[in-house]
């Protein structure tokens, strides 16, 4: 499944696989980098994860400014783009099953806000990470800046977007900017593995509950996190009795 | 020594201003509803009657706990009007515990699953010996860790590392733990009650006013 985008979606078994496929460089042409509504039916089959990966070396060396100097000329339809842009990176954050960003080679821009958008990232040891905005005049617009002070501090998070400086893996595992490095060309590999060992087995019902309530602890206090949870927890338990009755 | 009524799960002794809090239902130290509401007693009516300082919990035997009857866990869900009650009730010991302005110190040796995991991560100082298995099966069995071992994994290991063993659901080592900061040191088990009754004496008068590290430096002196 191609699209004017060139995003592939595909899946292998229930792993559901989104690629960036505007390769070498896989420059995203667009804020809105994928339609929400063919993404949400693509999730809709039932995958019980999602990995985000670049076709070829790199992940994404971020917007094609020569194409975003052209969409920008209509500030109306640009505007409406960006909205779009977030609204994607909102839903993949607020998916009900683990997203993994498997990222290689470099990792700038609105590709690492993508990455950022996602709950686990795993990286080469090789990859390169920035937000070069700030050299155009211009600042990470779908919402980096916010989930990368969540993520490191306040004072990380400025740093980087106000100095566009790059940062290697070794740095990056250290802000807790990548939860996992691996070795060259194995980033893939091991998402897939990751992603395989934590929902084979597993019902989609398990995993949004477990998704549920780590989101819920991001929002709310401690006190209605735990209500929650014991309210998922005997909803699956009265399930799996009347499973078993049956 | 004050009166305790006698107890079929856990007991409960007071040295040295030290509360000692031990599962005695070995070896596996299952927590049953009897286990709850034994805990529940000592949380709301013997502890807070207790003189005490810190406290220590412990398992006897060779393994802290196996976790949660699941048999148990279900029959009550079942029961109840409301499901979610029961286990509100198990949650209210944890975090009567968490929210103590006492150290609360658990030794773990052998076995630490599930719900016992649970109970752990609302200890102040987690402890453990060279040989235990800890984990959250709970996905395993179609669920999910109901007593607030979602978010203390998260405020603990990072959401990535959460997610990952949650669902996996799979036994993990002393090493693994350190480094996903989900206990603060490891001991030979041998040695490992009195690294417990040590960090007891030095961080019962001064509790919270050093960095947590601090106490576990084995020389340090504080005041």
């Amino acid at each position: 499944m191609e699209n004017k985008h060139k995003i592939l979606l595909k899946q292998e078994g229930d792993i559901g696989l989104l690629q960036i496929n505007n390769p070498p460089q896989n420059y995203l042409e667009r804020p809105d980098f994928v339609e929400l509504d063919e993404l949400k039916k693509f999730v809709g089959t039932g995958i019980k994860s999602l990995i985000i990966s670049g076709s070829g070396r790199h992940f994404s060396a971020g917007a094609n400014l020569d194409s975003i100097k052209e969409q920008i000329k209509d500030a109306n339809v640009f505007r409406e783009k960006m909205e779009k842009g977030n609204h994607l990176l909102n839903y993949l954050d607020d998916l009900e099953i683990p997203v993994i960003a498997a990222i290689s080679g470099v990792c700038f821009g609105a590709g690492l806000e993508i990455a950022l958008a996602c709950d686990i990232r795993i990286c080469e040891e090789n990859t390169l990470f920035a937000f070069p905005e700030i050299n155009h005049d211009l600042f990470p617009g779908l919402g980096g800046t916010r989930r990368l002070a969540k993520l490191t501090d306040k004072s990380t998070a400025l740093e980087l977007v106000l100095n566009g400086d790059m940062i290697n893996a070794k740095k990056a595992l250290e802000l807790r900017i990548v939860d996992e490095v691996v070795k060259k060309k194995q980033t893939l590999n091991y998402s897939m593995d990751l992603a395989k060992k934590m929902t084979n087995n597993r019902s989609l019902d398990v995993i949004n509950a477990v998704m549920q309530s780590i989101s819920n602890s991001e929002k709310m206090d401690i006190e209605e996190v735990i209500k929650r949870d014991t309210q998922l927890f005997s909803t699956l338990a009265l399930k799996s009795l009347g499973n078993k009755r049956t | 020594m004050m009166e305790v009524p006698s107890t079929k799960k856990i007991s409960w002794e007071v040295s040295d201003g030290i509360g000692f809090l031990s599962f005695i239902d070995a070896p596996e130290n299952r927590m049953d509803t009897l286990f709850f509401q034994e805990l529940q007693m000592l949380t709301t009516d013997t502890i807070p009657k207790s003189k005490i300082a810190a406290i220590i919990i412990s398992g006897n035997g060779r393994h802290f706990s196996s976790g949660a009857n699941l048999d148990d866990l279900f029959h009550e869900i079942k029961n109840e009007k409301s499901g979610s009650d029961i286990l509100l009730s198990n949650m209210h010991s944890f975090q009567y515990l968490c929210d103590l302005n006492i150290p609360v110190i658990v030794a773990i040796k052998g076995v630490c699953l599930g719900s016992a995991l649970e109970l752990a991560m609302h200890c102040h100082f987690r402890l453990c010996a060279e040989d235990v298995i800890l984990g959250l099966p709970e996905a395993g069995f179609g669920l999910i860790p109901g007593l607030g071992g979602i978010p203390k994994l998260q405020q603990f290991a990072g959401k990535a590392k959460a997610l990952e063993l949650i669902l996996k659901g799979n036994t993990f080592n002393a090493v693994d733990a350190l480094k996903w900061n989900i206990v603060d040191a490891v001991y030979p088990k041998k040695t490992l009650m009195d690294a417990a009754i040590q960090l007891a004496k030095r961080s019962m008068n001064n509790y919270r006013k050093y960095r947590k590290k601090d106490y576990l430096i084995i020389n340090n002196t504080l005041d």
